[in-house]
């Protein structure tokens, strides 16, 4: 049971880490921190197994579980970072219960403000794009990033009718 | 636990992901199923390899505490993975900023921001959005009206809710960003 306790233990750990440090100093901490935070704290997962005296492989193993919790956290931080607007339609339908929601009653919770113009401004602060007063250019980060996701979506067969 | 045994449960999840994610692009490109199902065929392929392989392992090689944690701890992996893939792939095929790059890329000498708002359309991203939840059943028209079909969406929304705060950040917790022109 110990790799099980030693990587489950050291992602708690780190993630108690994250939350005492994001409630000290809200909002300070961007996906990119997030990333090396987590990748720094498989030091603690790698220090629990050495307290436990494990062989490499079972160490291996413990860092590997850390990293998959640790990269899951990352990932589900973007839906704490943004609330994902499918979420928010289904809180939104719920919260109406039996009466249920009128489609168009909906467009309201969404507005250019939060959908778009946030978004842009998320891709020019991580360099993904540059914004000359009012024109958008690409930069060479988001055309790799790019690359990557069309190489993806051919990959997986997807033509741009299913993406939408 | 020998060496081999314990090199075959730390090379077991690596397998199984491989599975999950070849399941999942044969059963896409196959052309016969849905981008859902073809999602779930892929999560059950790899929660199957998962769960066979490690309990051939464990009936080979014989039952040990260490092993069962080990075994468990391969449990736990596959199915974060499976979660990291639904999120990945909904980046791949449906993000908004992705989409924004995607428009920005179709001029070389830059676009106008306004040109980018009306592609990112609010209302088509919405429609978009319900479109696929009533396809997928987590939502039901009955008479123009929006209900909730299935619950599982509304606990992950419940879940995040409850995250944002513990972290004491009961609205959007992201720095306030500079002005939008």
């Amino acid at each position: 049971m110990d790799v099980l306790l030693a990587g489950l233990s050291s992602a708690v750990v780190v993630f108690i880490a994250h939350v005492a440090l994001w409630r000290m100093r809200p909002g300070k901490f961007q996906t990119s921190f997030l990333i090396l935070f987590f990748l720094m704290g498989s030091t603690v997962a790698a220090f629990l197994g050495y307290l436990l005296s494990m062989s490499w492989i079972a160490l291996a193993h413990t860092i590997l579980l850390y990293l998959v919790l640790g990269a899951g956290y990352v990932l589900v931080y973007q839906g704490i970072e943004e609330e994902s607007p499918t979420l928010k339609i289904i809180r939104n339908v719920a919260a109406a219960r039996e009466r249920g929601v009128l489609p168009r009653d909906l467009l309201g919770l969404f507005s250019e403000e939060t959908l778009v113009l946030k978004r842009i401004d998320y891709l020019v602060e991580t360099k993904m794009i540059t914004r000359n007063g009012v024109i958008l250019k690409l930069m060479p980060a988001g055309e790799s990033l790019l690359k990557r996701v069309r190489f993806i979506r051919r990959f997986l067969g997807l033509n741009h009718s299913e993406i939408g | 636990m020998t060496n081999a045994y314990s090199l075959t449960l730390l090379v077991l999840p690596v397998l199984c992901n491989l599975c999950m994610v070849a399941g999942h692009v044969l059963a896409l490109r196959s052309g016969n199923v849905q981008y859902v199902q073809a999602l779930v065929i892929g999560f059950l392929s790899g929660l199957i390899c998962c769960l066979a392989t490690n309990c051939a392992a464990l009936l080979y090689w014989g039952y040990s505490s260490e092993a069962l944690g080990r075994i468990l701890a391969n449990v736990i992996i596959m199915i974060v993975s499976c979660g990291c893939y639904a999120i990945l792939l909904g980046v791949v095929v449906s993000s908004i900023r992705i989409r924004i790059l995607d428009t920005i890329a179709r001029f070389h000498e830059g676009v106008d921001v306004k040109w980018v708002q009306q592609e990112c359309n609010v209302n088509k991203a919405m429609e978009m959005r319900l479109a696929r939840l009533i396809y997928s059943g987590h939502l039901r028209k009955e008479e123009d009206r929006l209900y909730v079909n299935r619950r599982q969406l509304l606990y992950i929304a419940s879940f995040f809710m409850f995250f944002r705060a513990l972290v004491g950040q009961s609205t959007s917790p992201v720095k306030p960003r500079g002005k939008s022109t």
